[in-house]
C-alpha cells in the first residue's frame, strides 16, 4: 500500500537524485581551465597561527610553514596567542629567536576565541595575501607556489587547498577521511559553479584588502570560516577549489569529539543560512541562490526527515511487527525460511525498488570512485572496509547530530519564550 | 566580482533525466505488475483444472468399490491442492500490498482465488464420507485494515501447516471483500471479530496460538500424528 511515509521518501529521493545529476552536469560539461601564469613577482603574504595550548604540535606548525617553498622574507608569520596556560608561547619564542632571518611574530591577547584571534592578526598584518593555519594543520612546501597564480583573476576571493586528514587511524577518522575526499570533490564541482559556500579554517587564502573591506571576520559566530564565506558570495566573489595541493588537518578521533565539532558546524549553517536567508533562491545570485542556498538551507531538515521515516518504514516498524509476530511461534525462523524459499518465485521481488536502488548503489559507487580519483587517492589506501563502513554508517551519524541541533535549538526556543 | 549566469538548460537537462529514471522505475513496476497478472491468471486456470480433476476423480470414486489406493491418492492430491491454492492466495496479497498493482485486475483474480477456496471448502465437507479421509478443513477470517492481529494469526498458521502438513487444509478468506457467497457465510457463522477461525462448524474468535490451535485441531485427528501426541 502506498501510505504517507512512502510518499515522503519518494519525495526526498528525487529531490536527492535531481540534485547529483545536476552536480554530475556539471562534472562532465568540464571545468573552463583559464590559463594561470607562473608567478612573476612574489606577493607577501601574511600566515596566522591561532594557538590556545598548542605545546605539542604547534613547533611542528611553524616548521611546516617555514619550509614553504617561497621567499623568506615575502612570509609574514603571526602566532596570536590566544591565552594559553601551557608552554605554547616560550616555545614560540624560542622558535623566533632560533630562525631570526624568519618574519615571525608573537602576539598574546587574553582567551577570547578563534575569530578575535584572526580579526587582530588581519588587523595587524601587511601581507597582500592573508590565510590562517590551524596549529594542528600542515601544509605541503608547494601550497603558495600553487594556490597564489589564481589571484590573477580578479574575481578570486579565496583560493582553497584540498584540506585532507593526517594519518588517520582509528574507524571514526576513517569514516570522516572518506568523507572529506567526498566533499572535496563536491566542493570541485561547486567550485566550477562557483557555488563553494564554506572556505574552511586551515590554510585557506584570502585577499587582505578584501577581507579588511568586509570588515574582517564575524567573531561571535560559530563558524566564522562559513560565515565569511557566505558574505564574500553574497558580494559576487568567487571562492576557488584546487585540487593540486594539500592541507593536513587533524579530524576528532572519539565520537564525543565529533559529535562537539559537528554541532557547532551544523549550527553554524543553520543559523548563518537564516543570516543570509536573501540570497536563497534569489536568482540575482546565480546558481549559489536557485541550487546551492537552497539545498544548504534544506540539507538538516533532509537528514532528520529521511533518518525519520528510513528508519520507521524500513526498520523500526518490520523489526517490531516480525518480534511481536515470530514470539508466538517461539523465534521459529527456520520454518518459516524455509516456506520463503519453497514458495519463492522471481515475481516476488519488487523490481521498482530494486531499480532505484541500483541507481542509488551506481551513483554511490561513481561518486566514490570520482572523489578518490579526483584528490589522487588509493581507494584501499586505510583498508578496504573504510569506504564500506563510511557508506553504511556516515548518514547515519550525520542525520543524528542533525537531530540534536534540531532539538536543541527547540528546547533554547522555548526557553526563551 | 562575478556576473552570475544561470544556465537554464542546465537545471532542465538535470529534470529531464530524474524525469526519465523515474519514469524507467515506473514501467518496470508496470511491465512487472502485467507479468504477475498473467501469472497468476494462469495459475488460477490450472487450479481451476485441478479442481475438475480432483471432482470426476471422486465421482469415479462413489461408483467403484474397490476404493482403498485410488482413495489415497485421491486425497493426497486433493490436499496438496489446496496447500498450492493457499500459497497463490498469499502471493496474491503480497502483490495487491505492493503498491504498483491494478486494483481492478487484481479484484477479479481475488474473487477467482476466493471463490476457489469456497469451492475447495465445499468440496471436502462433502465427500468426507466417500473416502475415510483423515484431514481437518479450517476456514480463516483476516482482515488488511487495522488487524495487526490477523498478521500474526496468519504467522502462526504457517508454523501450524508446517508442523501438520498437508493434513491440515487453511482456506484464507478476506474479510472485507465484497463477494455474495462469503457474506452469507459470514452471516451464517456470526463473524464479529477478527481473526475468526471456523473448524468443523465450530467458531474461534480472536488471536491463537499454536498451541491452542493444535489443542483444537489434534483430536479430530483418527490416526496417530506424532506432533498431536501431547494435545489429545
Amino acid at each position: 500500500m502506498i501510505n504517507f511515509s512512502t510518499i515522503v521518501i519518494w519525495i526526498l529521493y528525487l529531490i536527492s537524485l535531481y540534485i547529483i545529476i545536476f552536480w554530475l552536469l556539471v562534472l562532465i560539461e568540464g571545468k573552463k581551465t583559464n590559463k594561470i601564469k607562473k608567478l612573476k613577482k612574489f606577493p607577501l603574504v601574511s600566515i596566522l597561527i591561532p594557538a590556545y595550548n598548542e605545546q605539542d604540535t604547534i613547533i611542528g606548525v611553524l616548521k611546516s610553514v617555514i619550509k614553504l617553498d617561497y621567499p623568506k622574507n615575502k612570509l609574514e608569520i603571526i602566532v596570536v596567542n590566544d591565552g594559553s596556560t601551557d608552554n605554547t608561547a616560550n616555545l614560540v619564542k624560542r622558535f623566533i629567536n632560533e630562525n631570526k632571518n624568519y618574519n615571525i611574530n608573537l602576539i598574546n591577547q587574553k582567551n577570547s576565541g578563534k575569530g578575535t584571534a584572526l580579526n587582530k592578526g588581519l588587523n595587524v598584518c601587511k601581507g597582500e595575501f592573508f590565510t590562517c593555519l590551524d596549529a594542528d594543520s600542515f601544509i605541503k612546501e608547494d601550497a603558495l607556489k600553487k594556490m597564489l597564480p589564481h589571484f590573477q583573476d580578479e574575481k578570486v576571493g579565496v583560493v582553497l587547498p584540498l584540506m585532507k586528514i593526517t594519518q588517520p587511524k582509528n574507524v571514526l577518522q576513517k569514516i570522516q577521511w572518506v568523507e572529506y575526499l567526498i566533499n572535496l570533490f563536491y566542493k570541485s564541482i561547486m567550485s566550477h559553479l562557483n557555488c563553494v559556500h564554506v572556505a574552511p579554517g586551515p590554510f585557506s587564502v584570502y585577499r587582505t584588502k578584501l577581507l579588511r573591506s568586509l570588515g574582517g571576520f564575524d567573531e561571535k559566530n560559530l563558524t566564522e570560516d562559513l560565515e565569511i564565506s557566505l558574505r564574500l558570495q553574497s558580494k559576487n566573489y568567487k571562492i576557488l577549489q584546487l585540487m593540486n595541493t594539500e592541507v593536513y588537518t587533524v579530524a576528532p578521533d572519539n565520537l564525543k569529539g565529533f559529535y562537539k565539532q559537528r554541532n557547532r558546524w551544523y549550527k553554524g549553517t543553520l543559523l548563518n543560512t537564516l543570516k543570509y536567508k536573501n540570497l536563497v533562491g534569489n536568482k540575482k545570485y546565480g546558481d549559489f541562490g536557485i541550487i546551492q542556498m537552497p539545498r544548504v538551507a534544506i540539507s538538516g531538515f533532509f537528514a532528520i526527515t529521511a533518518l525519520g521515516f528510513i528508519t520507521y518504514n524500513y526498520v523500526l516498524n518490520p523489526i517490531i511487527k516480525r518480534i511481536y509476530d515470530f514470539s508466538f511461534i517461539n523465534f521459529n525462523f527456520l520454518s518459516h525460511l524455509q516456506e520463503f524459499i519453497k514458495n519463492f518465485n522471481l515475481l516476488d521481488l519488487n523490481y521498482t525498488n530494486l531499480f532505484f536502488g541500483i541507481i542509488s548503489f551506481i551513483i554511490g559507487a561513481l561518486v566514490i570512485f570520482y572523489a578518490h580519483k579526483y584528490t589522487k587517492e588509493n581507494i584501499f589506501k586505510h583498508g578496504i572496509f573504510s569506504v564500506p563502513v563510511y557508506a553504511i554508517s556516515y548518514s547515519l551519524l550525520a542525520s543524528l547530530v542533525w537531530l540534536s541541533v534540531f532539538i536543541e535549538l527547540l528546547l533554547n526556543k522555548i526557553q526563551k519564550w | 566580482m562575478v556576473a552570475r549566469k544561470i544556465k537554464k538548460s542546465r537545471y532542465l537537462i538535470a529534470f529531464l533525466l530524474t524525469a526519465a529514471v523515474f519514469t524507467i522505475g515506473i514501467l518496470i513496476g508496470l511491465l512487472i505488475n502485467t507479468e504477475r497478472t498473467s501469472f497468476l491468471e494462469r495459475e488460477n486456470k490450472l487450479q481451476r483444472l485441478d479442481y475438475d480433476s480432483i471432482q470426476l476423480q471422486y465421482l469415479y470414486l462413489t461408483n467403484t468399490l474397490k476404493k482403498d489406493q485410488d482413495c489415497l491418492s485421491a486425497t493426497k492430491a486433493l490436499e496438496k491442492q489446496i496447500s498450492d491454492l493457499g500459497v497463490l492466495g498469499n502471493k496474491l496479497e503480497n502483490f495487491i500490498e505492493d503498491g504498483t498493482a491494478n486494483i481492478d485486475d487484481y479484484n477479479l483474480l481475488k474473487r477467482e482465488y476466493t471463490l476457489a477456496e469456497l469451492r475447495y471448502w465445499l468440496f471436502i465437507k462433502n465427500i468426507k464420507d466417500i473416502c475415510d479421509s483423515d484431514n481437518v478443513g479450517l476456514l480463516y477470517f483476516y482482515s488488511n485494515n487495522n488487524c495487526d492481529e490477523c498478521r500474526t494469526q496468519g504467522l502462526i498458521l504457517g508454523k501450524v501447516k508446517s508442523d501438520l502438513k498437508d493434513k491440515l487444509l487453511v482456506f484464507s478468506l478476506d474479510h472485507d471483500f465484497n463477494e455474495p457467497l462469503l457474506n452469507i457465510i459470514k452471516d451464517r457463522y456470526n463473524v464479529t471479530k477478527l481473526p475468526a477461525l471456523i473448524i468443523d462448524d465450530e467458531k474461534y474468535e480472536g488471536l491463537h496460538d499454536d498451541e491452542d490451535l493444535l489443542r483444537i485441531i489434534c483430536p479430530r485427528y483418527q490416526g496417530n500424528l506424532t506432533i498431536c501426541q501431547a494435545y489429545k
